[in-house]
């Protein structure tokens, strides 16, 4: 029986090194939204755009599966509240939930306006789990194009 | 070595494009899977669901992607939602049900007929 040297790739120096400066060099891949876990998941606090033009402030909010009916927004001095709750259907007994990545439950968004908002003309719609809510901005805070004159 | 890390990354680059949806599978009677997948803004012209041999492939365009005015507050997700699923041998892939209500798209699964869970009785001799 010849005698062959022990070898064991996993054990191998180089090979090791190797892995380390391969794992050391992905550390940071990683994309940049995280998509469920972390410190940062919005998934209780529902995700929310606002956008300012020149006419108009528009908020959108991602509300899947939430009633229309269930949804309340009122807007106190200067601050928009987004409250509501998302309701799920009884479950039987029976069933065998295999993966909840969904929420369920009351939630409640506050988002400080800016100045020059109409509150008597805020508008909202609510579309395929979209909320969209356009709020005017006033007379004196829109945006002016100066015209120059010609001397 | 080099090669595969760049494939790696180029796979990386090409999920990031899309976003995967929110999920919720549960079975709720027996055979029949539900799967819940969370896409707001998606509506049923935008939305395709292809069974391609055992895959399940679901990809969802969101209507009207940006807004051309200056972002204050910036949290949402923009883009095509997609998201891939093995069928086992179990599902019956000519019994699959798909309703789309409220941004959230619920497909039926069926077990087979043949899978499904049955008694057995005991003739009495």
């Amino acid at each position: 029986m010849a005698l062959v040297r022990w070898y064991d790739r996993d054990l191998e120096p180089v090979g090791t090194f190797d892995w380390l400066q391969r794992q050391i060099n992905e550390l940071f891949d990683f994309p940049r939204f995280p998509e469920s876990q972390g410190l940062f998941d919005r998934r209780v606090s529902p995700a929310i755009d606002v956008v300012e033009h020149a006419d108009r402030f528009t908020v959108e909010c991602d509300l899947p599966g939430i009633d229309q009916k269930d949804i309340d927004i009122s807007i106190a001095s200067g601050v928009l509240t987004i409250r509501g709750e998302k309701k799920t259907e009884k479950k039987s007994e029976k069933s065998k939930v295999y993966k909840k990545e969904t929420w369920e439950g009351s939630f409640q968004k506050t988002v400080s306006l800016p100045t020059g908002v109409d509150a008597d003309k805020v508008e909202a719609t609510f579309t395929d789990g979209v909320l969209k809510i356009t709020l005017p901005k006033r007379e004196e805070a829109k945006t002016k194009k100066i015209e120059l004159k010609a001397k | 070595m080099a090669k595969d890390v760049e494939i790696r990354k180029q796979r990386e680059k090409e999920q990031v494009q899309f976003i995967r949806p929110f999920c919720f599978i549960c079975e709720e009677e027996a055979g029949v899977i539900t799967l819940k997948l969370e896409m707001p803004g998606v509506n049923k012209d935008q939305l395709d669901i292809d069974v391609d041999g055992n895959e399940l492939h679901v990809t969802g365009k969101r209507a009207g992607s940006g807004s051309e005015g200056k972002y204050l507050i910036r949290e949402r997700r923009l883009g095509t939602y997609h998201q891939a699923y093995t069928l086992d041998e179990t599902i019956d892939r000519s019994r699959i049900e798909a309703s789309l209500d409220g941004g959230v798209l619920t497909l039926n699964l069926h077990r087979k007929e043949s899978e499904k869970p049955r008694k057995i009785s005991i003739k009495s001799g």
